[in-house]
C-alpha cells in the first residue's frame, strides 16, 4: 500500500510503501485492507481523513495512531480469525530465571543453511537451530511477513544471541540449544496441533526446559 | 506479539503484546537493547504472570523509546553489557 507523502519542488510526487516500512508500525497492519469488503475500506478512509483534519488542527496526532492500531487489530482478526480455545493451558513458573533453562523460539520461517526450506505455502515442520549457527548459515523462508528485518538481524524475529547475552551474564541459568523454529503462516494447524507441536513440546521437556518465549509473526 | 484480540482467542499462557511492526516481534535490526528489554519482559512474565492467560501491553514505542536507557535503570548503571 503507498500513500502520496509529499510535493516536491517540481511536483514530484514521493511515494513510500508503508506496508513495507517498518518505520511506520501502525501501517503495518493494514496490508488486510485488500481483503476488507469496499464499504468498510470505504468507511475506513472517511473515519481516517476526519481524524487526519481533526489532528491537523491540534498537533496531537494520538487519536489517529489509536485508530490505526485498533482499526489494524479489527481487520486482521476479519481476515484471519484464529482458532479459538476454551481453556488456557500454563505451567506455574517457580524457579529463578538465573537458575532455569529457557528456550527462545520463533515463528518466522528461520532455517540453516542446508536444511529445508520452509514451504511458503504452509508448513508445519520444524527447524532446529543450535545458538551457535553462524550468522551466515541462518537463512529465512517466508512471503507473509517483511523479511528485511530478520535478514539484516536474525534477533528481531529469533532473539538468540540475545538469550546467550543474558546466560553470559547470569540473568538465564541456561540457554537452550538448539532451539526450534517453526513457521508462521499454518492455513490448516491440524499438522501443528498434533504432531509438530507435541514433538517439539517433548523435546523441550526431555531437554529440561523450564520456560521458553515466542516470537511470533 | 502484535495483536491482542489473537493473543486473546488463542488463549495463550501468557501474552506480551507490543506496538512493533509485523514481523519484528523482538524488535528494530540492529537495536540490541530493544531486543533485550522484549526478551526480559518477556522471560519475567514467565513468572510474574498472575493468572493463565494474562496478557500485558508494553508502553514501549518504536523507535522513541530509549532502551538502552531503560537497561541502565533496570541493571543498576550498566546497560545489561549490550
Amino acid at each position: 500500500m503507498a500513500f502520496i507523502l509529499k510535493l516536491g519542488e517540481f511536483m514530484a510526487i514521493e511515494k513510500l510503501d508503508l506496508i513495507k516500512n517498518p518505520e511506520t508500525a501502525p501501517f503495518s497492519k493494514l496490508q488486510y485492507l485488500k481483503w476488507t469488503p469496499e464499504d468498510e475500506v470505504t468507511e475506513f478512509f472517511n473515519r481516517l481523513f476526519h481524524l487526519n483534519v481533526a489532528a491537523r488542527e491540534t498537533g496531537d496526532w494520538s487519536d489517529v495512531d489509536r485508530f490505526l492500531e485498533e482499526q489494524g487489530d479489527s481487520i486482521a482478526a476479519k481476515v484471519a480469525a484464529p482458532i479459538a480455545f476454551d481453556d488456557t493451558p500454563r505451567s506455574p513458573f517457580k524457579k529463578r530465571l538465573s537458575e532455569s533453562k529457557v528456550a527462545v523460539m520463533a515463528t518466522g520461517d528461520v532455517y540453516v543453511e542446508g536444511q529445508i526450506p520452509f514451504d511458503t505455502d504452509g508448513d508445519w515442520s520444524y527447524r532446529e537451530i543450535p545458538l551457535d549457527t553462524p550468522l551466515d548459515q541462518l537463512r529465512v523462508a517466508h512471503t507473509h511477513y517483511d523479511t528485511n528485518g530478520v535478514a539484516e538481524d536474525v534477533d528481531s524475529v529469533l532473539a538468540m544471541h540475545r538469550l546467550l547475552d543474558m546466560e553470559a551474564e547470569g540473568m538465564v541459568g541456561e540457554a537452550l540449544t538448539p532451539t526450534y523454529s517453526f513457521m508462521g503462516y499454518i492455513p490448516d494447524p491440524s499438522g501443528l496441533m498434533e504432531v509438530t507441536g507435541p514433538e517439539v513440546a517433548g523435546r523441550l521437556t526431555e531437554d529440561g526446559m523450564d520456560g521458553a518465549v515466542i516470537g511470533t509473526t | 506479539m502484535v495483536h491482542r484480540t489473537r493473543a486473546e482467542t488463542l488463549s495463550v499462557p501468557r501474552g506480551l503484546v507490543l506496538r512493533l511492526p509485523f514481523g519484528r516481534p523482538f524488535g528494530a535490526p540492529g537495536n540490541p537493547e530493544q531486543q533485550r528489554v522484549v526478551l526480559e519482559d518477556a522471560l519475567t512474565m514467565l513468572g510474574s504472570a498472575r493468572e493463565p492467560g494474562e496478557i500485558r501491553t508494553m508502553p514501549y514505542r518504536w523507535r522513541r523509546e530509549d532502551y538502552g536507557r531503560i537497561l541502565t535503570e533496570r541493571h543498576g548503571g550498566t546497560s545489561a553489557g549490550i
